[in-house]
Parts: structure tokens; C-alpha cells; sequence
């Protein structure tokens, strides 16, 4: 049915917008670690999004056609690791400090993050928004002939 | 004597198609709200729909059979499919994405409520139906 398409890409979008914000909230979470299991401090990571086809039904297939209104789907296609260089903080104290005594601390910016986590917040809504006019149209069209 | 279907119902029945597509349309827009590249789409139907419903009016060559082609050249309504379109944005963003949040939002808002005056329309136009055969019980 037609509505479940829209239903579809709306939490497509919702889904992705969560998944953005697991990964910034591990940015802040890891604001200050040092040590990570690849060696090094916590590197800054970001999601890749892509515009990608729904899955195709049975019928779509057999037709083998590409409707000119179908609708894409948000997708997250990968996650990448920023290079920008760490943050090197004098300490020689500490037990990740290098033979000058510096330790590196991931260069993660709080303010970046927040304003991304805010975006990620009102893409969600926005999507939200959008699934509840969905569904209010479903139920009107189901109210056609109700007396 | 009219037909108990007119025209008018298959209008309303295409218009309503219409919403529905362009709501999924508009939805897939906002769930690539910040996907790079993505370009807004949009769909249109009053010129089509507009060109149909011409059609109803008979053509210019003469039919002395069904069989015959009367030169209009026209979809039928049952068959009228809306254009998809691209929409126009002067201020894309630096990713080359399009969609602008307001405007798909208002978007979606209007669709909404086109589909709400459609669903009242064609319920009105049922018992209205359901009157004439009801009285007609007396």
C-alpha cells in the first residue's frame, strides 16, 4: 500500500538521525580518552549520508521498471574518522605522556557537537512531523464513506 | 440520465491518488533533509488532469462507430499520471542538497489538508447517494 511508503522513508530518515546521534554522542563521551583499542586517543567520527531507492518489492522487480516518483530513502552509508591532528596538552604526569611530556586528546570542539546533535534533534522532529501527516491521511481516507 | 459514477467521481479518485503520492514524495524529501546531493523532488498534476478532463469533450474528427478514433489524442482520466519535478532552489546549500525544511513542511502541511477537503468531499457525495435511495424507501 501506498501510505506504508511514506511511513517507510519517514523512519528511514528517523532511524538515520539516531544512528548520527549515537556516534556524536560517543564524541562527547570520549571527549578526554587517551587510550583506544586501535592505539592513540579517541579519534572525532562522523556519519556519511546517502539517498538510496526503498528495497524493491516482488512486483517491481519482475516489472524490472524504475518509477520516476520513487521515493529515496535516507540511508547511513558509512562512518568516517576525522584526521584532524590531536590536541597536545603538556602533563607529564601522565601515564599516556610522550618523551617531552605531552598527551594527546582527541580535537573534539563541544560546540561543534552540540549544534550537530541539535540538527540531528530537529531532522528527527521534522520527520516525526511528517510520519503524523502520513497517518492522519490514512485515517481520513478511512473515514471515506463513514456516515 | 447521469450515471451513478460520474466523471466527477473518478476526478476525485485521481485527485486523491495524487495526494498520496505526492505525500510520499514530499516525506522522502525530509527524510534526506541532510543528505548530500540530494535534489528536492515535487510533483504536479492540475495540467494533466486539466488536459483529461478536455478529453471528455468529444474530438474533431467524427466516429460513426466506437471503434473509431475521433483525433483527440488524450490519456483518459482513469489513466492521467502526475509529473515528478525537480524542485528549483536559489539557495542550495553548499553539500548541493535542495530541500528546504519550511517549504517541505508547508508542503506536506497543504497536501494534508487538500486530502482532508477530498476524503469530506467524496464522503458528502456518498450520502448524498445514500439519501436518494433511502427516501426512495418511504
Amino acid at each position: 500500500m501506498n501510505f506504508l511508503n511514506a511511513m517507510e522513508t519517514s523512519s528511514s530518515g528517523m532511524s538515520a538521525q539516531r544512528y548520527r546521534m549515537n556516534i556524536i554522542s560517543s564524541n562527547i563521551a570520549n571527549a578526554q580518552t587517551t587510550r583506544t583499542p586501535q592505539g592513540g586517543p579517541y579519534r572525532r567520527r562522523e556519519v556519511v549520508f546517502g539517498a538510496l531507492p526503498a528495497p524493491r518489492t516482488f512486483e517491481q522487480e519482475l516489472r524490472n521498471r524504475v518509477q520516476p516518483d520513487e521515493p529515496l530513502h535516507a540511508k547511513v552509508l558509512g562512518v568516517a574518522t576525522d584526521d584532524r591532528p590531536p590536541v597536545l596538552k603538556f602533563d607529564p604526569s601522565h601515564p599516556d605522556a610522550n618523551e617531552e611530556g605531552y598527551v594527546a586528546y582527541p580535537n573534539i570542539d563541544p560546540t561543534e557537537e552540540m549544534v550537530n546533535m541539535m540538527l540531528a534533534t530537529r531532522s528527527y522532529q521534522a520527520n516525526v512531523a511528517s510520519f503524523n501527516a502520513t497517518k492522519n491521511m490514512a485515517l481520513r481516507a478511512l473515514e471515506i464513506g463513514r456516515v | 440520465m447521469a450515471k451513478l459514477f460520474d466523471t466527477h467521481f473518478t476526478l476525485l479518485e485521481r485527485s486523491l491518488d495524487f495526494r498520496t503520492r505526492r505525500n510520499n514524495l514530499l516525506s522522502a524529501n525530509v527524510a534526506n533533509l541532510e543528505t548530500p546531493g540530494y535534489k528536492s523532488r515535487d510533483m504536479v498534476f492540475e495540467e494533466a488532469l486539466g488536459k483529461a478532463m478536455k478529453a471528455q469533450q468529444p474530438g474533431p474528427l467524427r466516429v460513426t462507430d466506437d471503434k473509431h478514433f475521433d483525433g483527440r489524442r488524450a490519456t483518459p482520466l482513469e489513466l492521467v499520471k502526475p509529473q515528478v519535478i525537480t524542485t528549483a532552489s536559489p539557495d542550495a546549500a553548499l553539500d548541493q542538497n535542495t530541500v528546504n525544511m519550511e517549504t517541505e513542511m508547508a508542503k506536506i502541511a497543504e497536501n494534508q489538508v487538500a486530502y482532508q477537503a477530498l476524503t469530506q468531499i467524496i464522503s458528502s457525495r456518498f450520502n448524498k447517494l445514500k439519501l436518494a435511495i433511502r427516501e426512495g424507501d418511504r
